[in-house]
C-alpha cells in the first residue's frame, strides 16, 4: 500500500497516526519538526504527506514550498479558522483536517486523496476474493459476484478500515450516507449477505458490543 | 444653521438697522433745518411784501384818497406778484371776504384756512395740493387796512425735491456700504471660525475611529489652548483604545492557545481510546496507547489546575501580611526538595531582608514556579541561587546557570502557553502557564518581573517590589544570614 510521511510535533498524535496507518496496511515515516521533515523529503519519496502547520523549525506553510509537486499533502492542524484553511489549500494542499479528528475520518480522507491522485492500489484481494475498486467488480474464485449498491459500499468501507472495528451506527452513516435511526439490524442483514457471498465468514468478525471488523493478517 | 451663519446674519441685521436709523435721522434733521431756513426766509419776504404793499397803498391814499381803487390795489399787487411769481411765490389780497387780487392756483386756494386773525398776527402752515407742497402765510395788512388779508403761498417743491434726492442718495450709499460690510463680515467670520471647522473635522474623524488624528492650531488664542487640550484628550483616548485592543488581542490569543492546548491532548486521548476499542492489535501497541492516554490526561489535568490557579490569583482577595523572607525561601526549598533531589540540583538560599509584605501562599507559588523553571533549564549537578536582598527596593531573585534563552524568547516568555523548548517542556509536563501565573502574582504585589538571560550562561529572574507596601531601607538587616 502507500508509503506516507507524517510531520507532527506532538509525539502522541504522530504515533497515533502511524499506528492507525499500520493497521490499514500503509507504511509510514515520522518527522517531529520542520527541518527533520525537509531531510526526509530530500532522501525519500512518499505517496502522501500528512503535515501539521505549527511546527518547530519550519512551519507547515513554509515546508509546503519544498514539497515536490507530485506528492499530495494533507494539512492536519488545530488552526481551524477559514483563512488558514484557504491559505493551506491555496498553497496546494489536497485536504485540510482540523484537530480533534476521528481516526475513521482521517483514514477516509487519506484514502480519498490517494484515490484522487491514483496512488491507492486498485485491487484488494483476500483469500480467494478479489475486489477491483476501480471497476467495482468483485470476484470469488474468478467468478463474478453480484452485489447490490449498498453491499458494495459497505464492502468498500470495510476495506478502507481494515482491522478497525466499525459500529453499526457508523456503518449506517457511512454506507447509507445519512443518519438512519432505529434499524441497525439492516447492517447485520447486509453483513450476513456479504459474508456469504464473499466467503468471508471468518474475515468479517463480529466485535462484541461494538460492531464489525474486517480482519487481515498483518 | 452654522455658528458663523448665525453670527453673520445677526451682526448684519444689527448693522443694517442702526445704519439706516442713523441715515434716517440725519436726513430728517437736515430736512427740518432746511425747512426752518426756508420758512424764516419766507417770513422775511412776507413782511417785506406786506410793508411794501402797505406803504404803496398809504402813499397813494395820502396823495389822493379817491384814487385808491380796487384796480389800483390790483396794479400794486400785480407788480409784486409779477416779480415774486418767478420765485414760485403766489400772492392774494382780500378785503374781508372779497378777493381783491389773487394769482394763487385755485387748487391751493380751497385749502387755505384764514380763520380768525388779529391785527399784526399771522399764521404759517404747510399744505399739499396735487402732490405739491406749499408753505402759506396768512396775515392782516394792518394800519388803516385792517380788513385786508394778505395771503402768501410758496411752492416748496424744490425743498422736497432736494430732500427726496438726498434720501435716494443716502439709500444707495447705505446699500453699497451694507453690501461691502456683508462681504467683509463674511470673510472675517469665515476666518475667525476656521478653528472651529478644523476642530469639528478632527472630532468627526476621531469619532469615526481615526484615533491618531491631531489638531495643529497656530496662534495663542483660546482656540489654540482648546486644540492643545483636545490633543491631550485624544492622546489619552488613543492610549486607552490601544490598551483595550491589546487586551482584547491578548485574550483572543489566550483563547486560541487554550483551544490548541486542549485540542491536542483531546485528539490523542480520543484517538487512542478508539484504537483500543476498535482494533485487535498487539499487546505492545495496546500498552503504548494506554500510556499515551494516561500522559495526555495528566497534561490536561495540569492545564486545568494551572488555569484554575490563574483564575484564583486573578480573583483572589489578597491576604497581605508581614513575611520573613528567609522562612519563605525555606518553605520553597522544602516544597521542591523531592524534585531537586531527582534532578540532582543544588538550591542555595540567602536572605538579607528581615521583612517584606505580601501574600505568603502566592509568593511561595511564584517562587516555586520560578525555581521549577530554573530546575528544568539546569543541567544535572548544577546549583540555583534563590536570594532576597535590598537594592533601593526589596528584590527576590532566582538565578540559574542553565541553558539560557535568546532575547526574543525572553520577550515572549511571559505570554501564556509560550514555551521555549516545546518538546522538552511537554516531556516534563509543562504547559506554558507558569510565568503567566508569576507575572499575575507579581502584579498583585505591585512588583514586576525582570528576566535577564543569555544563551548558555543561565537566566536570572528578579521580582522587584516597587510598592510602598514594603518596609523602608532602615529595616534592612546588615548582615547576611
Amino acid at each position: 500500500m502507500a508509503h506516507i510521511l507524517i510531520v507532527e510535533d506532538e509525539k502522541s498524535i504522530n504515533d497515533l497516526i502511524a499506528m492507525n496507518l499500520e493497521l490499514v496496511g500503509h507504511t509510514s515515516e515520522q518527522a517531529y519538526e520542520g527541518n527533520e521533515a525537509l531531510e526526509f523529503l530530500k532522501h525519500n519519496t512518499y505517496s502522501l504527506i500528512i503535515m501539521d502547520i505549527m511546527l518547530p523549525g519550519q512551519d507547515g506553510f513554509t515546508l509546503m514550498k519544498h514539497v515536490p509537486e507530485n506528492i499530495p499533502v494533507i494539512f492536519l492542524t488545530a488552526m481551524g479558522n477559514l483563512s488558514d484553511k484557504v491559505k493551506g489549500l491555496n498553497l496546494g494542499a489536497d485536504d485540510y483536517i482540523v484537530k480533534p479528528f476521528e481516526t475513521i475520518e482521517l483514514l477516509a480522507r487519506i484514502e480519498a486523496v490517494l484515490r484522487r491522485t491514483n496512488r491507492s492500489s486498485k485491487i484488494f484481494s483476500l483469500d480467494s476474493t478479489v475486489v477491483n475498486l476501480e471497476s467495482r467488480v468483485v470476484t470469488v474464485n474468478d467468478s463474478e459476484i453480484e452485489l447490490t449498491l449498498r453491499e458494495y459500499e459497505l464492502l468498500e468501507i470495510l476495506i478502507n478500515n481494515i482491522n478497525i472495528a466499525l459500529s453499526r451506527e457508523k456503518l449506517l452513516k457511512l454506507a447509507w450516507e445519512y443518519d438512519y435511526f432505529g434499524e441497525t439490524r439492516t447492517v447485520d442483514v447486509h453483513i450476513q449477505k456479504l459474508r456469504k457471498k464473499l466467503n468471508w465468514e471468518n474475515r468479517i468478525k463480529t466485535v462484541y458490543k461494538i460492531g464489525y471488523r474486517l480482519e487481515v493478517d498483518q | 444653521m452654522k455658528f458663523w451663519q448665525k453670527a453673520f446674519i445677526g451682526i448684519l441685521i444689527v448693522f443694517i438697522i442702526s445704519i439706516n436709523i442713523c441715515l434716517y435721522l440725519t436726513s430728517s434733521y437736515s430736512f427740518s433745518l432746511n425747512m426752518k431756513r426756508d420758512s424764516d426766509r419766507t417770513l422775511g419776504e412776507y413782511h417785506f411784501i406786506m410793508n411794501g404793499v402797505l406803504e404803496t397803498m398809504d402813499s397813494i391814499y395820502y396823495r389822493e384818497p379817491a384814487s385808491l381803487t380796487p384796480s389800483a390795489i390790483q396794479n400794486i399787487m400785480r407788480s409784486y406778484a409779477g416779480y415774486y411769481g418767478k420765485q414760485n411765490v403766489f400772492l392774494e389780497l382780500k378785503d374781508s371776504k372779497k378777493v381783491l387780487f389773487s394769482n394763487i392756483p385755485p387748487t391751493v386756494t380751497s385749502e387755505i384756512d384764514v380763520g380768525s386773525l388779529t391785527k399784526d398776527s399771522y399764521k404759517t402752515k404747510v399744505l399739499s395740493a396735487n402732490g405739491i407742497n406749499y408753505l402759506y402765510i396768512v396775515g392782516k395788512l394792518g394800519g388803516p387796512y385792517e380788513d385786508h388779508t394778505l395771503i402768501y403761498v410758496r411752492d416748496l417743491s424744490e425743498l422736497y425735491n432736494n430732500h427726496s434726492q438726498l434720501t435716494r442718495y443716502l439709500i444707495s450709499v447705505s446699500a453699497l456700504v451694507e453690501t461691502m460690510l456683508a462681504l467683509v463680515l463674511l470673510l472675517l467670520l469665515r476666518k475667525l471660525t476656521k478653528p472651529i471647522r478644523i476642530m469639528q473635522k478632527a472630532t468627526h474623524k476621531i469619532a469615526g475611529g481615526v484615533y491618531d488624528e491631531r489638531i495643529r492650531m497656530p496662534g495663542k488664542d483660546e482656540f489654540h489652548d482648546l486644540a492643545e487640550n483636545f490633543n491631550l484628550m485624544a492622546n489619552s483616548i488613543q492610549e486607552k483604545i490601544t490598551e483595550l485592543d491589546k487586551n482584547a488581542h491578548d485574550k483572543q490569543r489566550l483563547v486560541d492557545n487554550l483551544a490548541h492546548e486542549l485540542r491536542t491532548p483531546l485528539t490523542a486521548i480520543y484517538g487512542y481510546a478508539e484504537y483500543l476499542q476498535n482494533t485487535n492489535s498487539s499487546e505492545q501497541n495496546r500498552i503504548k496507547a494506554a500510556r499515551y492516554i494516561l500522559t495526555e490526561t495528566d497534561r490536561m489535568k495540569n492545564l486545568a489546575f494551572k488555569l484554575l490557579d490563574l483564575a484564583l490569583v486573578r480573583n483572589n482577595t489578597l491576604d497581605f501580611q508581614p513575611i520573613i523572607p528567609l522562612e519563605l525561601l525555606q518553605q520553597v526549598k522544602s516544597v521542591l526538595a523531592i524534585k531537586l533531589e531527582e534532578e540532582n540540583v543544588q538550591l542555595d538560599i540567602s536572605s538579607s531582608l528581615n521583612q517584606i509584605t505580601g501574600d505568603f501562599i502566592l509568593l511561595q507559588s511564584l517562587l516555586v514556579n520560578l525555581v521549577d523553571n530554573a530546575v528544568k533549564a539546569s543541567p544535572k549537578a548544577s546549583s540555583i541561587q534563590l536570594s532576597a536582598y535590598f537594592d533601593t527596593v526589596p528584590i527576590l531573585e532566582v538565578k540559574d546557570s542553565g541553558c539560557g534563552m535568546e532575547d526574543e524568547q525572553t520577550a515572549l516568555i511571559c505570554e501564556p502557553f509560550y514555551r521555549v523548548d516545546k518538546a522538552r517542556s511537554r516531556g516534563s509536563g509543562g504547559i506554558g502557564l507558569g510565568l503567566s501565573l508569576c507575572r499575575e502574582i507579581a502584579h498583585l504585589h505591585e512588583a514586576r518581573l525582570r528576566i535577564r538571560s543569555s544563551p548558555g550562561k543561565g537566566t536570572t529572574v528578579q521580582v522587584i517590589f516597587t510598592t510602598s507596601l514594603q518596609p523602608s531601607e532602615n529595616s534592612l538587616m546588615h548582615k547576611d544570614i
